[in-house]
């Protein structure tokens, strides 16, 4: 078994939007990531899934280090993230993002050489930086006269491949890609999506990779979070996943998606049609949070909130249909 | 045949002056939608599909747009040469179009019962409505689209309805006269995928119901499969391949098409393809010939030099590319 890389343990993240009354009696909270935990081992993919508003942006930001917990932690490597008031530097090197727009998480007055230049500044100190940014540029597949280019020269594939390059700069063990190929088309994401496959064997990286996107996700991912409303209801291996989706949730994640042939037809489950919307994170449904839209509730969803079941080694499921042991698999 | 198709576009060319040039967005489109059709139309971002659905409508942007030449036909008459009154009319009871940015088609300044009570005085026009009546015309297709509460949704303000909610205010504004044709702009492209399934389905129910004509303009190759009839696939402001829904997923023929195909993730797994090499092309000096040659793999001479006309490979397939020029010409070329 390899180790963890990563260890999420019961993160908690509530955001104060406001107060209730003039007198700032009670805080109004946005319970954005509410109590989850998963693991992601060296050298894997571990794929979160969720609708917008289920918090898995939050979860990506909270790693990085942009927002601290309110409740729970993150280890890397054995090593709180936020045991100092200030990340150390080391640690920040090894944890790295490419975010969803890589046109608005370009700098348009920077070119590409100051773009890939700034984390070599901060994290490389010693070395040849020129020789290094040409390095990175080819590591993408870009030639090496992009230095001088500025990012509105280039298309919006080319654009997430110089921030997959900044990401790559520091030299980092764990990347976290948030939707990098959901602002762009179809014809380019495959050679993104490619690109990232070869540099994770190239240089062990490890992802935690967030879309909503569940077919990419087939085809990326090792192990399958899904998120929503702040919790994450299902993990699974990703082949597993597709083959016996047990939360309800996720099953009508999967009868969503529109596919384009008869084989991936069959793969998805017929008996849930999607109703109903996310409902907002302020006023978070008591119980279980998906009852509202749940086709299989029972009188227990709208008042307990159901914990994580095992139900087969590695593939635990939060739902009340699958809590009680003497019904364990009776539905599968 | 004696009857009309219901609009047929012809050799339609859109271009847009700008600084330094003149885009040559739409060059030579042809499409065709028959009387009670669902017709599909995939493309890329930037190859032409949003301008050419807005032509028929007349309501793109001129200057700098520019029709240099075509002609849209709509029941028999061109669109294109019509004056102010009669395309009142057409746009009133004829064709309707729901934009893909719900929250960009409404006006935020507005309760939605004022804005749909503005879209019902439109097309009742020369019919005298009070207040109330208007009010009760405009909870009809509120409730048409299954929205909750309807009476109280007439007073609220755009901001308070979820991006969900604010499409099916946008489809129900769609069908308040009986028109008959509805071009759909990526109806479900800014909502998640369970919403969007949602979105989709309504579509199809109304459309069943109502018995109207609808173009889906997607770049998502799984939804035109799941709702459409006949399919359009659209490169660089060309057709470059038209054929029924079933046949286009069994036979793709275009190597752009099936490009899109393999590029497309699938649930069975097994990885991702590279997709197409190159981008789309830059409007100002579009490469000559096939305006895909340059990111084809199978480029031969003649692409380089002439634009493909269709071949016809079966009754409801034609196909824009050299590599067919074996078989027989098709209708959609002059």
């Amino acid at each position: 078994m390899t180790a963890d890389i990563l260890t999420v343990t019961d993160l908690k993240k509530y955001f104060t939007i406001g107060y209730s009354d003039v007198l700032r009696r009670e805080p109004i909270t946005v319970k954005a990531v509410d109590g989850i935990s998963f693991t992601v081992k060296e050298g894997e993919t571990v794929g979160l899934v969720g609708e917008s508003g289920s918090g898995k942006s939050t979860v990506a930001y909270t790693t990085i280090g942009m927002y601290r917990p309110t409740a729970g932690s993150i280890s890397f490597r054995g090593q709180d993230l936020f045991e100092n008031k200030e990340r150390p530097r080391p640690l920040k090197k090894e944890i790295q993002i490419v975010f969803q727009d890589p046109g608005s998480s370009l700098n348009p007055r920077r070119n590409i050489r100051q773009i890939l230049e700034l984390p070599l500044r901060i994290h490389r100190r010693d070395e040849n930086r020129l020789e290094q940014i040409v390095r990175l540029l080819e590591m993408v597949e870009l030639p090496a006269d992009y230095l001088h280019k500025y990012p509105q020269m280039l298309g919006g594939g080319e654009k997430q491949m110089v921030a997959i390059a900044r990401a790559l700069a520091t030299d980092p063990s764990f990347v976290i890609l948030d939707e990098p190929t959901s602002a762009l088309d179809v014809s380019i994401q495959g050679k993104i999506i490619n690109l990232l496959i070869r540099l994770q064997d190239e240089f062990h990286l490890s992802y935690l990779f967030i879309t909503h996107d569940l077919s990419l996700m087939r085809n990326v991912a090792s192990r399958v979070a899904i998120m929503y409303l702040g919790k994450i209801c299902e993990v699974a291996e990703a082949a597993e996943f597709f083959r016996n989706p047990y939360h309800p949730y996720t099953q009508m994640l999967l009868s969503s998606i529109p596919v384009v042939s008869e084989e991936e037809e069959k793969l998805k489950p017929k008996k849930i049609i999607s109703t109903g919307e996310i409902p907002s994170p302020v006023n978070i449904p008591t119980g279980c949070s998906f009852h509202l839209r749940c086709p299989e509730r029972m009188d227990i969803c709208s008042r307990v909130d159901p914990g994580m079941v095992e139900i087969e080694e590695g593939h635990p499921v939060r739902c009340h249909l699958y809590d009680q042991p003497d019904q364990e698999g009776s539905r599968s | 045949m004696s009857t009309f198709p219901l609009l047929e576009i012809k050799d339609l060319h859109v271009h847009f002056d700008v600084y330094g040039g003149t885009l040559k967005v739409l060059d030579g489109v042809y499409f065709t939608v028959h009387s009670g059709e669902k017709v599909g139309l995939v493309g890329e971002t930037g190859c032409g599909k949003t301008t050419t659905m807005k032509s028929i409508l007349r309501i793109l942007p001129m200057p700098p747009a520019r029709i240099p030449g075509g002609e849209i036909y709509f029941k028999g008459q061109d669109v294109l040469k019509m004056g102010a009154e009669r395309l009142r009319q057409v746009r009133s009871e004829g064709i309707s179009m729901i934009f893909q940015d719900p929250t960009a088609a409404l006006n935020p300044v507005f309760t939605i019962g004022q804005q749909l009570g503005a879209v019902v005085k439109y097309s009742m026009a020369g019919k005298k409505l009070s207040r109330k009546e208007i009010r009760e015309q405009a909870i009809i297709p509120l409730k048409e689209v299954s929205m909750p509460d309807p009476e109280r949704m007439l007073d609220s303000y755009p901001i308070q309805l979820s991006g969900g909610m604010r499409q099916r205010v946008c489809i129900a504004m769609a069908l308040v006269a009986s028109r008959e044709l509805l071009i759909a702009d990526e109806p479900g492209t800014s909502l998640d995928v369970t919403i969007e399934d949602q979105i989709l389905r309504l579509l199809h129910r109304l459309v069943e119901e109502k018995d109207v004509s609808v173009i889906l303009i997607t770049h998502t190759l799984g939804v035109v499969r799941e709702t459409t009839d006949r399919v359009y696939v659209m490169y660089a402001g060309n057709m470059v391949e038209v054929a029924s829904t079933e046949e286009l997923f069994a036979q793709p023929l275009h190597p752009y098409t099936h490009g899109l195909m393999d590029a497309v993730p699938k649930l069975t797994g097994g990885g991702v393809s590279d997709g197409i090499p190159g981008r789309i092309p830059d409007y100002l000096n579009p490469p000559p010939g096939c305006r895909f040659h340059p990111r084809c793999a199978h480029a031969m001479d003649i692409c380089r030099q002439e634009k493909p006309p269709f071949y016809r490979l079966s009754d409801d397939h034609e196909v824009a590319c050299f590599l067919y020029q074996e078989s027989e010409k098709g209708k959609q070329t002059p």
